[in-house]
């Protein structure tokens, strides 16, 4: 009867080989489970939608406790919208692909 | 035609009400239960004859394990792995929540806000506590951008502020948006394949393709929560 083959034989060489590629592998996987181009718009445009939101609310109570309507509205309005680009660009930048990173 | 919107309907089945408060245990709740039965149930028959070449059921386990892990490793950094057992935990309620959601006829509780908003304002106030006890009061300079001009700080330090409190809104609409609109939209063509009779061929094909579009949503935003919940750990851990 033959002798079976070790299937251990050279198995840390092997495996050495399978982590090296697998390392090499990595960058290249960097684009799994990120959103299409569409979904990434979409998240783009719910973090400007809450970041106006938030700011409206904030300058609403603002407004409500200090009587000074509409001057905080106004003013968190605009904060708001910046505080909304702020943040659709940041998430642009770690949800994006790769090559769409300026 | 079945109105659309009838499946997020919150209705309950063991009434209950605690000094004027409505504790009923709704359909949400069961559906909640049944989420975290099935993700304990998998966890542990995953594990219970681990061995060295998986079974099946282990290598999903392994395969979910190793791919938060690494997911916290490359997001929120080695410090992050330590808040692993939240996000995992996290990871596994939003999913099996989403997907067992795809059952005809089942409840989605993600595709409620308050649902959601909770799980947001959790992370949110967590993350917080996170800043302020790994880096004191210096947390507070997260809110001023590096190197920016003086003289433009008393627009951008509001700006950071805001976008900071935003996070929970973005974070749990994000989730929320995506389920509703999803289901929505299934129940909208399934209806018209009801109303139309033979030309019913048309809407069932996009509900069809809708379906499978809604699997890859499930899994997406629950990824997606996961990963920004480890960014906004990263911004309290390193701070910048």
């Amino acid at each position: 009867m033959a002798e079976k083959p070790d299937p251990f034989a050279g198995f840390d060489r092997r495996l050495d080989a399978a982590e090296a590629e697998r390392r090499k592998a990595k960058p290249d996987d960097d684009d799994a489970g990120r959103p299409s181009p569409y979904g990434g718009g979409f998240q783009a445009g719910i973090d400007v939608f809450a970041g106006v939101a938030v700011g409206v609310a904030m300058g609403w109570f603002l407004d409500g406790w200090l009587g000074t309507r509409p001057l905080f509205l106004v003013l968190f309005l605009i904060l708001g919208f910046g505080a909304g680009l702020r943040n659709a660009y940041r998430t642009m930048l770690r949800l994006a692909p790769d090559d769409d990173r300026g | 035609m079945a109105d659309p919107l009838h499946q997020f309907v919150v209705k309950p089945i063991v009434p209950l009400e605690i000094a004027g408060l409505d504790l009923s245990f709704t359909n949400s709740a069961l559906w909640m239960v049944i989420t975290v039965v099935a993700a304990y149930a998998l966890l542990h028959f995953g594990t219970r004859h681990a061995a060295l070449v998986p079974g099946r059921l282990q290598s999903v386990v392994e395969t979910a394990y190793e791919f938060i892990a690494d997911l916290v490793r490359e997001n929120a950094g080695r410090d992050g792995l330590r808040f692993f057992p939240f996000i995992f935990t996290l990871f596994m309620f939003i999913l099996l929540g989403n997907m067992l959601g795809m059952i005809p006829g089942s409840f989605t509780f993600t595709s409620h806000i308050i649902v959601t908003f909770f799980m947001a304002i959790c992370v949110f106030i967590g993350v917080t506590i996170v800043g302020f006890v790994t880096h004191g009061a210096k947390f507070l300079t997260f809110f001023v951008p590096q190197g920016a001009p003086t003289a433009l700080l008393p627009l951008l330090v509001p700006i950071e502020v805001i976008s900071y409190f935003v996070r929970p809104i973005s974070l749990s609409v994000r989730l929320f948006v995506n389920m509703m609109a999803g289901h929505t939209m299934l129940k909208v063509f399934a209806g018209f394949t009801v109303a139309l009779g033979v030309f019913g061929v048309a809407p069932l094909l996009v509900a069809t393709a809708i379906t499978g579009l809604e699997f890859v949503i499930a899994f997406l935003q629950a990824f997606v929560f996961t990963v920004l919940t480890c960014l906004y750990l990263h911004d309290a851990l390193y701070m910048h």
